[in-house]
């Protein structure tokens, strides 16, 4: 066990983990010369392309220090805000971690967020300072900044360069010197903490663990300790580039097991995997049910794909078991499903993937947090679509999620941010000054607010100087209202929201707005409005066309007219029928792009 | 049943609103005299033995050519095709090349329909629109070739166009109905690419009529004309009974026409074909047809579509047996469903089992066209 070593890599998007991680796995053989490519661990397109670790992985190396070889075992966490329950367990099967920060950039938000995570668990920080190679490099800098967060001595922060490889092998060998052996007793009743899990078309699902005590072999009679399954272990190995499968795996070990699963909901990151015959007394602390915090409608952009859709879900499920999903139906785009997703990064991914690995064109409406509402006859009800909200004589009161966000920036951009919070309901928690100029802001806000148009407010706001971090934090009291929108006195179901009462008449008056410039002009006029209840708080006008082109259609115009015409009717499949009125279907997304 | 276009692609000048193919080099006429000819050698199978029912000179300004010439072509046509007994024969005339001596010669050809462009009863129109003659001389014309013992005359006129006012599109009417023609085709201005006016639009120099005045124009055309005898038996065209443009309705009826000279299109019941646009390729034409002349065969679903187009657009409408007994019940079923709004919102009147755009519904046709074509 004293020659294992399990770490994990703490770093800001684009401070450079993964091709640090590359040169790791090149430096100690790892992955031989041909099969190298850029970013190894990111096998998903989509991370490569976003340069973000989605998923998991786990990786063995091997390297060798004063003649004895060591197993070194990287576990690569997700890099988002709306991965951080994974990022917590993976770091809970880690004795170290790689501070990362980029030469250029410094600290953000995201990075303190995590390495709080890691110290929280007590994992031993390898500072890192990276990208020293580029001319704009703030190495003083940025090694004061965390001399000033870790407070660790400046000569322990390794200068490095994940491009050109320099003083790569001295992280390795940090890794050896300062990171403890994991600890553990291979004889006591075993004890494995899940961290991720893989969907494979042939063996199922794949399960990665660390043990932390006990001994796995092949054939045992396991038990996952949360869900009550039992399965047999088929397979048991370690993860190199490929699964190298194993006999046995001893307490301190990083590995993976197969055990006939098909279902990716019955394996549960944070899990713990005991015997069956002779089970741990408890479970490994720190599980949570992961609860998807985002609610989104996705619908087949064709009807007749629904099914397809359906089945394009499920399989992204297998691999990603954080999305849930319900059939819904609505009267404005037919049938579709209700999807629930880790936070709004997680929610592009699918509909991205839905796109781009099963080619399935969506709409996806208006997002919508969970809001509990207490009735008045007691009860609680979870609601996360606005048509699910009951009567507004039956609500006692409505509570919705809070976050805490926090935000560093460089000092210049503290006014604009800060009204961007306070115009988002925020409440000013704290202010720090970090190093220089920077800043760390905390606010409480309600997670509502982010889910429109934060993240691109905060970009202009601060012309792309700050970082954006949350954690949830709680539920609040919260006055809402549903806010319908009616085309032509009709509701349509899919433009309907929750929202605070302060913000109604300001969203209603702008969804108006922006969709009398989105909606065509019809055959009729088209009266567009904002609704609270029976209440019509704005309203906007589509005027209906009365002419278009008439003129002429002899012998020579008769092919171009219709390939004219042919064209226009193109356009047309991408409209909705709501009641009698033709809705463009980027209409449905008109009130995430509000100004 | 066939027709037979004949383009002549020469104008003395270009109509700032024109999008027809015509050139100014005037020179050029006598090679493609001789190139027509030729085309009509070459092609004439095309029609097999059909029945000639309409030949129609259009163009550019086919009044300039000589009435003899207009009669050998006619001749030519004569010599390979059966030509019907009552067929129609017409000319697109532009007023400042009429004289009695012409006009009794075309009529003496065979000739016997007329297509004036007078375009507007107003000077200053006609100067807008870089016309060449005025007022007084298209009056003029009209007179002479009624002399000349026509009785199936027609003429265009342009409404729609910047600053127009209702007050003058209606005397532009009253004008017109006075002087006792058989047959009006009435244009909305369009701004075609490639004109003058489309560069002008672009340019912010001239400015399109507001869209209610287009349409209490439209309206008071139709209802006008209407009420004096007239039948709008399709969206731009107005005949006397009798009176309507054989040679055009063909056209929307699927009929087969050999279109002859630069630009003109060609249809033999399942193909269409289009000659370039390129006078100096035309006149080298020789052997090598085939290198000026697209083809497009047809599909069920271009025949659908364009019986839609051409359908609506007439006062004939569509037909929802027609439609279930040539493409499908299926189809019939659809187009009957994408129609019902219309219907709602009276833009389309179902009389039995046709579909019939109503005037309102003439005013959007092309939204309603589209809506109904097979995607």
């Amino acid at each position: 066990m004293d020659k294992i070593r399990n770490f994990s890599i703490i770093a800001h998007i684009d401070h450079g983990k993964s091709t640090l991680a590359d040169r790791m796995l090149q430096l100690t053989k790892t992955v031989g010369e041909r099969e190298y490519h850029d970013q190894m661990l990111d096998d998903m397109d989509l991370e490569r392309e976003r340069g973000i670790t989605i998923k998991s992985h786990a990786i063995q190396m091997r390297h060798t220090k004063d003649g004895i070889e060591y197993k070194l075992n990287l576990i690569d966490t997700p890099g988002h805000v709306d991965f951080s329950y994974e990022v917590s367990r993976s770091i809970a099967a880690c004795e170290g971690a790689l501070l990362i920060v980029d030469a250029t950039q410094g600290i953000q938000a995201q990075t303190i967020s995590n390495l709080y995570m890691a110290v929280e668990h007590d994992l031993e920080i390898i500072p890192i300072v990276n990208k020293i190679d580029l001319p704009n490099a703030m190495i003083d800098e940025v090694k004061e900044q965390i001399v000033d967060l870790i407070g660790c001595d400046p000569d322990d922060i390794i200068e490095a360069s994940g491009k050109t490889g320099e003083n790569v092998d001295l992280i390795l060998d940090a890794i050896i010197e300062k990171v403890p052996p994991p600890e553990g007793d291979e004889e006591a009743p075993l004890q494995c903490l899940i961290f991720d899990s893989v969907f494979n078309s042939y063996r199922g699902i794949i399960a990665y663990f660390k043990i932390r005590n006990g001994t796995l072999r092949k054939g045992d009679k396991v038990k996952f300790f949360n869900t009550g399954h039992e399965y047999k272990a088929d397979e048991i190995g370690i993860l190199g580039m490929t699964m190298k499968e194993e006999k046995e795996l001893r307490a301190g070990n990083v590995g993976y097991i197969i055990s006939g699963i098909k279902v990716s909901k019955e394996v549960k990151v944070g899990d713990t995997i005991t015997h069956r015959d002779n089970p741990c007394a408890k479970a490994i602390a720190g599980f949570e049910e992961v609860k998807p915090m985002v609610f989104a409608g996705i619908y087949p952009v064709d009807a007749d794909d629904y099914e397809d859709l359906r089945a394009s879900i499920e399989k992204l499920q297998l691999n990603d078991a954080s999305l849930t999903f319900e059939a819904e139906s609505s009267a404005a785009l037919g049938f579709g499903f209700r999807c629930g997703f880790l936070g709004l990064l997680h929610m592009e991914i699918i509909q991205e993937r839905l796109d781009r690995e099963f080619d399935m064109d969506v709409i996806t409406t208006v997002p919508n947090v969970s809001y509990n509402v207490y009735v008045r006859d007691g009860s609680v009800m979870e609601v996360h679509n606005p048509s699910g909200l009951p009567e507004a004589t039956h609500i006692d009161r409505i509570e919705e999620p809070f976050i805490q966000a926090q935000i560093i920036t460089h000092a210049d951009y503290i006014g604009p941010i800060m009204k961007l919070c306070l115009d988002k309901r925020g409440e000013l928690q704290n202010q720090i000054f970090l190093t220089g100029n920077r800043v760390e802001i905390t606010f409480k806000m309600p997670l509502a607010e982010i889910v429109f148009d934060f993240y691109d407010k905060l970009k202009s706001a601060s012309r792309g100087y700050a970082s954006f971090d949350y954690h949830t934090s709680g539920y609040r009291a919260a006055k809402l209202v549903k806010l319908d929108i009616l085309l032509n006195s009709e509701s349509v179901d899919a433009l309907s929201t929750l929202i605070h009462e302060a913000n109604a008449y300001d969203l209603g008056r702008k969804m108006c707005v922006k969709l009398r410039e989105l909606i065509p002009r019809q055959q009729f006029d088209v009266a567009i409005q904002a609704a609270i209840g029976a209440k019509i708080i704005a309203r906007e006008t589509v005027k209906a066309v009365r002419k278009d082109v008439t003129a002429k259609c002899y012998g020579g115009d008769i092919t171009r007219k219709r390939k004219l015409l042919e064209k226009q009717k193109k356009g047309k499949k991408r409209m909705r029928q709501v009641g009698n009125v033709e809705v463009p279907q980027k209409a449905f997304l008109a009130v995430l792009k509000l100004d | 049943m066939a027709g037979i276009y004949i383009h002549y692609p020469f104008c003395k000048s270009r109509c700032y609103y024109c999008d027809f193919y015509s050139v100014t080099e005037e020179k050029l006429s006598e090679a493609f005299f001789q190139a027509l000819l030729f085309e009509l050698n070459l092609r004439k199978s095309m029609l097999g033995d059909a029945v000639i029912e309409t030949i129609y000179f259009g163009g550019g300004t086919p009044s300039l050519l000589s009435a003899p010439k207009i009669g050998l072509i006619i001749e030519e046509i004569a010599k390979h095709f059966n030509i019907a007994d009552h067929a129609e024969i017409t000319i697109e005339a532009n007023p400042d090349d009429v004289t009695s001596g012409y006009a009794r010669r075309l009529h003496e050809e065979g000739v016997n329909r007329i297509s004036l462009g007078i375009q507007s009863f107003y000077n200053y129109h006609l100067r807008l629109m870089n016309r060449r003659h005025k007022v007084l001389k298209g009056i003029k014309s009209i007179e002479i070739f009624k002399s000349a013992g026509f009785d199936n005359i027609s003429i265009d006129l342009i409404y729609g166009l910047p600053e127009f006012t209702l007050a003058e599109w209606k005397k532009t009417l009253k004008k017109a109905v006075n002087l006792d023609i058989q047959h009006i085709s009435a244009y909305h201005l369009t701004y075609e690419d490639n004109t003058v006016f489309s560069t002008l639009k672009k340019k912010g120099l001239l400015k399109p009529v507001d869209e209610e005045l287009s349409y209490q124009q439209f309206m008071l055309l139709s209802e006008f004309l209407e009420a004096n005898n007239f039948v709008h038996y399709e969206i731009s065209n107005f005949g006397h009974l009798g009176r309507f443009s054989r040679h055009n309705i063909n056209y929307w009826k699927n009929i087969p026409y050999l279109g002859l000279g630069p630009s003109a299109h060609s249809f033999d019941g399942k193909n269409r074909y289009w000659n370039d646009s390129n006078i100096s390729k035309y006149i080298r034409i020789d052997k090598k047809i085939g290198d000026i002349i697209t083809k497009e065969e047809l599909s069920a679903k271009d025949f659908f579509n364009e019986y839609i187009m051409t359908g609506l657009r007439t006062y004939w409408g569509i037909d929802i047996d027609y439609i279930k007994e040539h493409f499908s019940e299926q189809q019939a079923i659809s187009t009957e469903r994408f129609a019902t709004p219309y219907i709602d919102s009276e833009h389309i009147r179902k009389e039995r089992n046709k579909l019939i755009l109503t005037k309102k519904g003439m005013l959007i046709s092309y939204k309603i066209i589209a809506d109904l074509f097979m995607s």
